[in-house]
């Protein structure tokens, strides 16, 4: 006598998602391990990466080009702080440095001299560290000028 | 008759309902793709960047040549000074960067077989030489490096002819919403 048993029930309700879930989650770790992000890196661009008196290829036309010196020195006691002189000004402070270039570069343009003509040349100390320039360097982008170069260590 | 609700459909029998699952997941493939650079290896060492919330992105990596300038030496006393002590700055530095898929210490200068040479100079001006004016030089120095240290590459980009050189920072806001000059 055949016994009757209960029969499973068995829901067919769409496509087999697990072959699919499979894949794309391999492609998911893939990715987050094969990927880089450098999305919080930016780039200061220069046509100029020095200038020189003298020696050095550098195109820089010494006929047309007014420039603007940046004086840049660290303190003696503590590295990580900076004085820039800025013709009159002399500041560590980046935002005061950058409405002196500004007011400058207004009394330049006001005279009609181009502004592609403007050379900010930062002639840093040779113990300045890299990132109090960098901060000069953005000052000088800020005011609005856009060649700079530095100079040889002073 | 019962009316059927609209919405999340429910789990049958014994299966899990994957399909939030499958919306998580293709949201965050596609996020990946968008914003993940694969295959992109400029050889960027891990250091202190200096900070700034100006500068741009550069799209073509092709034509460039990443260096890396780092300080050498024990960087505790430089980067973590005791309290009380004042610190100190490096006073020598490392260049490497990733010359044809080698990584590669490119000091400013050597000695070889008792003659001087610049082998960082001379990596420049093959390059200049392959790329011609499209060539880019990316300068990525560490924060608290004093500027003598840097300063040769400068003046070795200067010699090798290389006018087109990007110095790499940290965006503080970290966003597209960078300023670029």
């Amino acid at each position: 006598m055949r016994m009757q048993t209960s029969r499973k029930i068995h829901y067919e309700s769409g496509p087999n998602m697990t072959p699919l879930v499979d894949v794309v989650m391999v492609i998911l770790i893939f990715m987050m391990l094969a990927g880089s992000f450098g999305g919080m890196e930016r780039y200061l661009i220069s046509n100029i990466p020095i200038s020189r008196n003298g020696a050095g290829r550098v195109n820089k036309n010494a006929f047309e080009d007014v420039t603007l010196d940046v004086r840049v020195d660290a303190l003696a006691d503590n590295p990580d702080t900076w004085v820039a002189k800025f013709g009159d000004v002399r500041t560590g402070s980046p935002a005061q440095l950058t409405e002196a270039m500004k007011k400058k570069l207004d009394e330049y343009t006001h005279n009609g001299t181009d502004l592609k003509h403007l050379l900010v040349i930062i002639n840093p100390n040779r113990l300045v560290k890299w990132k109090s320039l960098i901060a000069v360097y953005q000052s000088a982008l800020e005011a609005g000028y856009g060649r700079i170069s530095f100079n040889q260590s002073h | 008759m019962t009316k059927r609700r609209k919405g999340i459909p429910t789990a049958q029998g014994n299966h899990v309902n994957v399909t939030p699952l499958i919306d998580v997941v293709m949201c965050l493939i596609i996020f990946f793709m968008l914003v993940a650079k694969i295959g992109v290896t400029t050889g960027a060492k891990p250091m202190d960047l200096p900070y700034s919330y100006l500068g741009k992105n550069i799209d073509d990596l092709g034509n460039t040549l990443t260096l890396n300038v780092l300080p050498m030496g024990d960087l505790g006393p430089m980067k973590h000074p005791a309290p009380g002590e004042r610190p100190t700055l490096p006073t020598q530095m490392q260049v490497t960067a990733l010359v044809d898929n080698v990584d590669r210490d490119l000091p400013i200068e050597a000695q070889s077989d008792g003659a001087m040479v610049f082998p960082l100079r001379d990596v420049l001006r093959q390059m200049k030489t392959r790329y011609g004016e499209q060539f880019k030089v990316i300068v990525r120095a560490d924060s608290d490096l004093p500027f003598h240290l840097v300063e040769p590459v400068l003046v070795e980009c200067a010699n090798a002819g290389v006018q087109n050189v990007a110095y790499t920072v940290q965006n503080l806001t970290g966003g597209e919403s960078a300023a670029a000059h």
